[in-house]
This record gives C-alpha cells, structure tokens and sequence, in this order.
C-alpha cells in the first residue's frame, strides 16, 4: 500500500476523532475494525477493546459529554507500507471543574484496503486517572511499590 | 546492507540492563540524546526524563538494578530511514521481590549518525502500578 494513502488515512482519523465528527472517523475504518487502548475501564469505559467501527460514535459521545473542549496535536508520525505509529499531544478541558488534562497519547494502526483494520493505543494511563480524578495518587501507592520493589 | 541502528541499539540496551555491560550502550547514544519513559517516578524512579549521554546509561543501570528481561516480543516495528517506532510485549520480573511483570509499551526512537538521539516510551502505567503491587486498585465507576 501506498504510503500517502496511509498518512492521509491516519490523519483523517485522528482530526476527525479530535474534531468530534464521528461520522467521518467511521469513513476511515474498516468494518471489523478492531481497538484497544490499554487503561483501565472503569474510569474509561470507551476504552479497552472495542471491535466495529461504530465504536467511534459512543467514544465521541462520552468525550463530548466529559470535556467541552477537546484539542490534538500529532507529534510525530512513522509510516510503512499499510502501517503507522503516531504520538499526539492532547488537552481535553474537563466539564465538571474547567481543568485540563493533558497527555501523549501513542497509537498503532494496520490499514487493509485503505482503511483502518486494527488500532493500539498506549498513555501513561496513571497520570491520567489522576488528572481526570483531580487529585494525587501517589502518596497512597508509592511506599508500597517501594516495597514490592525491594521483596 | 547496513543493519538499521534501532536493531544495534535494542540489543546494547539489553546488553546493559540483563547483562549490566553498558559499553555496547555508550557507543550508540548521542552527547545530548533527548530521553523520556512517562510514567510515576515517585513510585518508580527510573521512569521520567533524562537528558545527555551520562544521565541514559545512569538510568539504564537503575533499570538494571531493579528489573531483569525474561523475554521481549516486537509485535509491530515501524523502520524510517533514522527512526524506529515500535510496540512491544516485555515479560520482566522486579528483582528484589521476584515478581513477575508483564506489560507492553510503544517506543519512538531516532538516531543520527547511528547514534540515538531522542527516545521516547509510553506505557499503560496504570497497569504496571497494579501488577508491582499484586492487587488491583479499585477506582470510581464513571458512567
């Protein structure tokens, strides 16, 4: 597969995604698209696995409904054949206190045909949970990794 | 054909964390290389962001000092002409208490003159707190 095609394809995904235009990130996945992103789903109940590009609409529904803006930047972009790794820097302004929360966001894709077949994403997932609860976790773990560090 | 510099630089950096002979490693990282694994570095100090030559191998050896590779998996690799981006399945155990980890994370590097320069990694640092802890972390159900 063409390189263009992919970048084009990967970009219009993650635009559209930030964008909120569902319908257009739908357009760029294949129908047994399948997702996941590695956090944990209690607090991220769109995330984990997803399989189906309709996926898409429920994730936007649940982002729109916890943040009232929501702004992205691809940092970097790598590109091989039917493959693509991106990093995109996000800020989503939380609707319940005006905080933002901001991360790097890694995402894997495999394309078939021209559309997106499978999806990986990583962050650093206990930062987030942290920003998102709005308040530090850390005091309350970090002696006890210490210590199932040191046995 | 020249063997791309992320397959160089993988098996050094494994060199000088399960075999602590960081000399392979120092050959292969630039003066000012730009290096960044995010994640609690509270709970995990050689996480965080390090900057110059020094400090990498520095870091390398703590991550040496606390955990060991047992295996690693590329389940996807990206080669551009002087990056490399990649996800990755590791089964590691913390040293000390023997506890086995296992987690995966994607890696961007890119290199100059076969030497790195920036290397960043995320990982699902919410899984890896629960994993070094033996126990899940109970959260908020947010509908």
């Amino acid at each position: 597969m063409n390189d263009l095609v992919t970048r084009k394809c990967v970009t219009d995904f993650l635009d559209a995604f930030y964008a909120g235009d569902a319908a257009r990130v739908v357009d760029c996945c294949a129908d047994d698209f399948d997702s996941i992103t590695y956090a944990p789903i209690e607090l991220f109940p769109h995330l984990g696995q997803q399989r189906g590009k309709h996926w898409a609409e429920e994730a936007i529904r649940i982002q729109q409904q916890r943040y009232a803006s929501r702004r992205a930047e691809i940092t970097f972009m790598a590109v091989e054949s039917a493959k693509a790794a991106t990093t995109v820097r996000v800020a989503l302004e939380k609707r319940n206190d005006r905080r933002v929360v901001q991360f790097e966001i890694a995402d894997f894709f495999t394309l078939r045909d021209g559309l997106i077949v499978t999806h990986r994403s990583f962050f650093d997932s206990f930062d987030l949970v942290q920003q998102v609860l709005g308040h530090d976790l850390t005091d309350a773990f970090a002696a006890s990794i210490r210590n199932a560090m040191r046995g | 054909m020249t063997e791309h510099s992320l397959w160089c630089f993988s098996r050094a950096l494994h060199r000088a964390i399960n075999e602590r002979q960081p000399d392979d490693l120092a050959a292969l990282i630039d003066d000012n290389v730009e290096w960044a694994v995010y994640g609690p570095i509270d709970m995990f100090p050689f996480l965080g962001a390090r900057r110059g030559r020094a400090a990498v191998l520095d870091v390398c050896k703590q991550i040496a000092d606390n955990i060991r590779v047992h295996r690693f998996e590329r389940e996807t690799v990206m080669l551009g002409v002087d990056s490399g981006a990649s996800m990755m399945r590791y089964s590691l155990t913390a040293l000390d208490s023997n506890r086995p980890i296992s987690l995966r994370l994607a890696q961007f590097a890119q290199f100059k003159a076969g030497l790195l320069t920036s290397m960043r990694v995320v990982v699902d640092t919410f899984d890896l707190v629960e994993q070094t802890l033996g126990r899940p972390i109970h959260l908020p159900k947010i509908a």
